[in-house]
């Protein structure tokens, strides 16, 4: 009985793999029964393999069966050209050779598949849990909640370094043909070496170098992905990252929360409210500041511009100065307590805040309605749902600030008009960012499917 | 209809109630404002319907495209030329007016030119932007500040010193003949949807005016001329109001507040309007940009694949502006308004209906050409 030999295939595989220590290259031999094996140990499943391959081996009595038996697995593909095996084996396949035929078995071993806590859009009411860092899961996810034939997944293979797999989700009837052209135009144009989530992702779908204001959301809520698939937009998912992006979008997608369809109809409009109210505070308070005490202090009612006058007694500089320089550290401020580690955190705003604050006040840096102002800031700054407007909307407030110092009063409002023609210019994808569409929630999920 | 043509309608309208125009009409209050705003609702209704109904045959087509194929290029140049300069002097009219306003009531130390600049930067980026874009931002800027100018009025109509003795003696004078000067000026207010001689490229399916939208329309227009000519003299005064230059500014701040965090309505009135004022002027120069570019185009005057052909064009709107808001006096642009209602609105309004009727045939004549 001759021993056989492992196809060339193998050789040079492994050949292709060296030094690497994970590479498992064995045969499987009984009473002349012959099958060799090919994988990474540290990306393939050794349970699984052991069930579904090795055991079936020895229990067969055929290299025939046997054969036959790989190839009715469910998890069996078409071996592809060699630049694409070498990559599909580094993702955990298996390669199986029998008697001259070789499968490919897709036994991959998974460790980041666990569905994660939403954090970036956390809600009282409605989903708790998020999207998974497996591309995968990640598709279940939303196929398990979405159960229609016609939603369509499409993969999209680019050739950066780490070839992770990019998935294009839409529903096929209500999805905009141009738009979908569009973007998948866009995702063959992006020619970068290395994409490594949904955000760096996002960055290139974005049309110019100067971007300001987010023309694509990247989103971690199935129910916001559902909604949104619902109304016709394409949602791109890529391994390894938790959170997808929803294309196109406007500006009134980043001022809605999920939230908003899980409560009473009042109480919806309540908070709807509140946050463009907390938009336009945010944007317009500092800048208000500076113009009321700098260009127009008669604006307003007499008392209330004595108080102002009176509280900035003392303070050695004009009001643009202390505006600057207070949004300055409270920029700082809401940074580094982003960034530090909890445990730490807490006492960067506590010194921050409270004691920077008092301190300032008293030693007459700043007027205490400076301080007001700017803790109102904070706050209505993050009551824009989305985070990466509310990033947007703090440069914008700086605009805003240096065109009011510049201008004075008409400076503020023609800079607030000049931001709503900035908004009204952009688009996203050919859909124009900001107009009012004047559509119920019904019309909404039903576009173009009329 | 489509909502966008009010804007364009209601933008033109209230922008004039703060300029010269309800000026132009106290001064002729004794003789025969009354009936020439009646006149000018009904003539400008008519217009406005005749217009929309032409421009509606003519689907995503502005003035240049209408006329291309079927007027002379040594006619049409020059009209389309004519229609840029008036077009370029209605923006530049508004700007002059809402530059002394503001230098004169709102910051007094500050350089004229530093206004000027104030609105430089924000409107030639609006200029430049499409006219959808235009549209879709007067929108948002419309329904901002429109719950303010209704606030103004309503607080004007329910207060304690309006006096409405003054407006029943304006209103006496109906037994006057219109006259000539106080009819074209506020045939100026309604004419509004002349703005469709470029924005109509945005409306590729705009229907005729159905009654309901012109019902609607008229009683907007009825309203809001009304208020700008009888409102002022119910505070000021029949007589008195002669000698006001801005009777409006004047208006508004006769009304206050008492528990408001803004005692004085006048700056809420001025920064309604001051937004409205930018969002005209971006309409107006923005027809008149598209309008000379399509006379007058330097395809190879460019800088790294940008064309600079339009941003040339911008340089001189401004210079223009920059040396008019310096030289200008109050009772010149008074005059210069007065000369455009008078003489060249009504050519504007003959010129345009002559070029649509002109338009009109030759495309009916090239139609069954071209089916052949």
């Amino acid at each position: 009985m001759t021993e056989k030999l492992a196809p060339p295939l193998f050789n040079s595989l492994a050949e292709q793999f060296k030094p690497t220590n994970d590479i498992i290259q064995t045969s499987l031999q009984l009473k002349g029964h012959c099958a060799f094996l090919f994988y990474v140990k540290s990306v393939v499943d050794g349970d699984k393999l052991q069930q579904t391959i090795i055991r079936p081996f020895f229990e067969m009595a055929s290299e025939e069966g046997f054969a036959s038996y790989i190839q009715s697995l469910p998890n069996q593909t078409d071996v592809p050209d060699y630049k694409k095996l070498l990559m599909m084996l580094s993702a955990g396949f298996v390669l199986v050779a029998i008697d001259n035929r070789t499968f490919l078995l897709n036994i991959r071993l998974v460790k980041n598949n666990e569905i994660q806590e939403t954090v970036m859009e956390p809600t009282i009411h409605g989903p708790q849990k998020g999207l998974s860092e497996d591309v995968e899961t990640t598709i279940n996810l939303i196929r398990q909640r979405y159960h229609n034939s016609s939603l369509k997944i499409e993969k999209v293979k680019k050739n950066d370094v780490s070839n992770r797999a990019i998935v294009l989700l839409y529903d096929d009837d209500r999805v905009d043909p141009d738009v979908l052209a569009k973007i998948r135009a866009k995702l063959e144009e992006i020619n970068t070496p290395l994409l490594q989530s949904a955000e760096d992702l996002q960055h290139f779908l974005n049309q110019s170098k100067l971007t300001l204001f987010p023309t694509t959301m990247v989103t971690e809520r199935p129910d916001r992905i559902i909604y949104n698939l619902v109304g016709g937009k394409v949602v791109i998912a890529i391994d390894g990252s938790p959170n997808v992006i929803l294309a196109p979008v406007v500006f009134f997608d980043f001022m809605s929360s999920m939230e908003d369809n899980y409560h009473v109809s009042l109480v919806t409009g309540f908070t709807i409210m509140l946050r463009y109210l907390g938009l336009f505070t945010c944007i317009f308070l500092p800048s208000f500041y500076v113009a009321m005490t700098s260009y127009n202090p008669d604006i307003l009612r007499i008392e209330l511009a004595l108080t102002v006058a009176g509280s900035r007694i003392g303070v050695p500089y004009p009001s643009f100065v202390e505006v600057f320089f207070m949004l300055f550290f409270m920029e700082l401020l809401t940074e580094a307590s982003m960034r530090l580690p909890k445990a730490v955190s807490a006492t960067a705003t506590t010194v921050g805040g409270l004691i920077l604050g008092t301190a300032a006040t008293e030693a007459a840096l700043t007027s205490t309605i400076m301080i007001i102002i700017i803790s109102a800031v904070a706050i209505s700054t993050f009551v824009i749902p989305i985070n990466e407007m509310s990033f947007a909307m703090r440069i914008t407030r700086f605009i805003l600030l240096i065109y009011t110092s510049l201008f004075g009063m008409v400076g503020l409002l023609v800079g607030f008009i000049g931001i709503i023609m900035f908004l009204a210019n952009k688009d996203s994808l050919g859909i124009p960012y900001l107009r009012i569409s004047w559509k119920g929630k019904s019309d909404e999920l039903r576009m173009n499917n009329k | 209809m489509s909502r966008f043509l009010f804007y364009l309608i209601v933008v033109n309208m209230l922008t004039n109630m703060v300029s010269i125009t309800p000026r132009i009409l106290i001064a002729g209050s004794t003789t025969g404002t009354v009936l020439s705003l009646l006149l000018a609702l009904v003539v400008g209704m008519i217009l406005t319907y005749f217009l929309i109904n032409l421009f509606s045959q003519f689907p995503g087509q502005g003035l240049p495209e209408i006329i291309k194929d079927h007027v002379p290029k040594g006619l049409s140049a020059p009209i389309l030329l004519f229609f840029s300069l008036t077009w370029y002097f209605a923006g530049l009219s508004t700007l002059v007016v809402y530059s002394l306003i503001i230098f004169r009531f709102l910051t007094p130390e500050m350089s004229i030119y530093t206004i000027v600049l104030a609105f430089v930067v924000v409107v030639t980026y609006g200029v430049l932007m499409t006219s959808s874009n235009i549209l879709y931002m007067s929108e948002i800027v419309l329904i901002i500040v429109f719950p303010f100018i209704f606030f103004v009025q309503l607080k004007g109509y329910l207060s304690s010193s309006l006096n409405w003795d003054y407006v029943r003696v304006a209103i006496m004078q109906i037994n006057h003949l219109p006259s000539y000067t106080s009819f074209t000026s506020s045939l100026f207010i309604v004419i509004g949807a002349a703005n469709l001689i470029i924005f109509n490229r945005f409306f590729t399916k705009l229907k005729k005016p159905s009654r309901k939208g012109m019902t609607i329309l008229t009683l907007t227009c009825t309203f809001i001329l009304l208020t700008t000519y009888f409102l002022p003299i119910g505070f000021g005064g029949f007589e008195a109001l002669n000698n006001v230059l801005y009777p409006w500014i004047a208006t508004s701040d006769s009304i206050r507040m008492k528990f408001g965090i803004i005692e004085r309505i006048v700056f809420i009135f001025i920064g309604a309007f001051l937004a409205l004022g930018v969002i005209s002027m971006t309409m107006h120069w923005h027809v008149s940009l598209q309008l000379l570019s399509s006379v007058i185009y330097f395809k190879r005057f460019k800088w790294k694949s940008v064309n600079l052909t339009l941003p040339l064009f911008i340089v001189f709107f401004w210079a223009i502006a920059m040396y008019t808001t310096k030289t200008i006096t109050s009772n010149g642009i008074f005059q210069s308004v007065q000369l455009f209602d008078r003489i060249i609105l009504p050519i504007i309004i003959i010129l345009l209906f002559v070029c649509l009727l002109a338009g009109k045939k030759g495309a009916q004549s090239k139609w069954p050409e071209s089916k052949k």
